[in-house]
């Protein structure tokens, strides 16, 4: 089946039901009908400049910085452990508002501050590339969903900064120890990013490879199961017992000339391990073709030593999280 | 009308004409109920889903460029609107957003309707939206990556898989109970 036939399928499917709706005068009608702020709106601004100005802050640690297409960050908030409302740093202005349904937030979550912000141009941000908070929170799964796009117009909501801190945010002391054991300063702080399936993960760079760290709610019981395992053996992270996953892994990616290259990746190792509500994974991250500064890890097999490091990191992260929850 | 037309009505809407908005919305309305009804699989109310487009569209007219496409615009936000609307629908009590598409095994082609709507319902509602934009909009994958943030090398392969996997269900034989 070619793309023509396949288009003349979707033809056929978007002509039935045949829509013949004129909405054109309730729309001009909603449009010279002047929109006046509402009570909400009002003090959702009060709130938030209320909680700018206070002297204490919940202690959380967030980077969420919007890169610009060429690279360079435009920016950014900085929420370290220790900070108080003064260090929060917002470079854009704050212009507009989104008005959220409170009823949507899970009770838990209510007395934590938010923050709303507007982007004025987000045609400039390569949002994919962009580390921020994802502004919904599923009570039964618990995952962080970053398919909540923002709008158009640069719209989103950060109201789950703390929430994503408690999970699984290392400290700024940590970051910095990353970051300094690698002379490019390029990636020294990390980024919640997401796949084009959605899926949440975290990009870390330790020593001179980048870790792809995802973390999964628990109700889901894939990641162990044990007939997709090749092989596997178990290790200990502290208190906790890990999988070494040793599983072939064939995976598709591009050189910078956009030609597509197929490469399999022997003795890829990745960590998984649960703690508390989540399962964790950790693998090298092999999508290394626009980051030429790093080692190339993408092609061909991964030595023992990588499988020593990825403990290690595990080890780190599993460390960080024990002691914060 | 065409794109150039468009383009020449939005500065006087932006002037203060804005009763010449209901050109673009009389253009596009039917355009966009199919395309909601399509992306949603009709799990939202359509009509007043496209309202609220319309009206994001105006409320940020001075924000689209001139000389870029207006179509691919307005899709833009139809498509993040959908899909806002659909996740505040669902209260957010999914794993992934793709499981919207998820079809109990009794179900026949039959009860869908036709292969066509049988074969989209195993698409999610992204993959739906990267089918119609690349085969029914035929827009170039430029336009795609332009559009909806998304590395034109990644879209390239995801695009491979979404038709193959669109053909599969399409040729699929019936499921029964």
């Amino acid at each position: 089946m070619n793309n023509q036939q396949i288009k003349s399928l979707l033809t056929e499917h978007l002509n039935n039901p045949a829509f013949n709706v004129d909405m054109a005068a309730s729309i001009m009608n909603r449009i010279h009908t002047p929109k006046r702020m509402t009570m909400r709106r009002m003090l959702l601004i009060a709130a938030l400049f209320a909680l700018l100005a206070s002297a204490t802050y919940a202690a959380v640690i967030s980077i969420i910085e919007l890169k610009n297409k060429d690279g360079s960050t435009d920016f950014e908030i900085a929420i370290t452990e220790n900070s108080s409302a003064e260090d929060i740093k917002i470079a854009s202005p704050v212009t507009q508002f989104e008005d959220f349904d409170t009823n949507d937030i899970p009770e838990e979550l209510k007395d934590k501050p938010c923050i709303t912000l507007s982007i004025e141009d987000p045609t400039k941000y390569n949002i994919h590339n962009t580390s921020y908070f994802i502004n919904e929170y599923d009570e039964m799964t618990k995952i962080l969903d970053p398919t909540f796009m923002p709008d158009a117009f640069g719209e989103f909501t950060f109201e789950r900064v703390l929430l994503v801190y408690s999970i699984n945010i290392p400290s700024q002391e940590t970051l910095n120890t990353i970051a300094s054991n690698h002379p490019s300063k390029k990636y020294h702080t990390f980024a919640l990013t997401y796949d084009e399936v959605g899926v949440s993960f975290y990009e870390y760079m330790y020593q001179d490879l980048r870790y792809t760290v995802q973390l999964t709610p628990s109700i889901d019981d894939r990641t162990y199961n044990q007939d997709q395992l090749k092989q596997h053996e178990v290790i200990s992270l502290g208190a906790t017992e890990a999988l070494v996953i040793i599983r072939d892994n064939l995976d598709f990616y591009f050189d910078k000339d956009g030609k597509s290259i197929t490469k399999t990746y022997e003795n890829n190792y990745q960590i998984l391990w649960k703690q508390g509500d989540y399962e964790y994974s950790i693998k090298p991250s092999h999508h290394n073709v626009e980051y030429p500064d790093f080692k190339d890890r993408s092609i061909g097999s991964y030595p023992e030593e990588t499988k020593d490091q990825l403990i290690q990191f595990a080890t780190l992260i599993h460390n960080h999280l024990s002691e914060k929850n | 009308m065409n794109h150039k037309e468009i383009d020449q009505v939005i500065p006087d809407i932006l002037s203060g004409d804005t009763n010449k908005y209901e050109i673009i919305v009389k253009k596009y309305q039917n355009q966009l109920l199919k395309y909601v009804y399509y992306l949603s699989n009709n799990q939202c109310d359509i009509e007043d889903t496209v309202q609220e487009i319309f009206i994001r569209a105006y409320e940020n007219l001075n924000k689209y460029a001139i000389g870029t496409s207006f179509n691919n615009w307005l899709h833009r936000i139809a498509y993040n609107h959908t899909m806002n609307v659909l996740k505040k629908n669902n209260r957010f009590k999914l794993l992934y957003f793709s499981k919207l598409k998820d079809i109990p095994a009794s179900i026949t082609t039959n009860e869908l309707g036709d292969k066509t709507k049988y074969a989209l319902s195993h698409l999610s509602i992204d993959e739906r939206n990267l089918l119609y934009l690349r085969i029914y909009e035929e827009l170039s994958y430029n336009e795609i990556s332009n559009m909806m943030n998304i590395k034109e090398s990644t879209l390239r392969k995801k695009i491979e898989r979404i038709k193959k996997k669109f053909i599969i269900s399409y040729n699929k034989e019936e499921i029964h109970e």
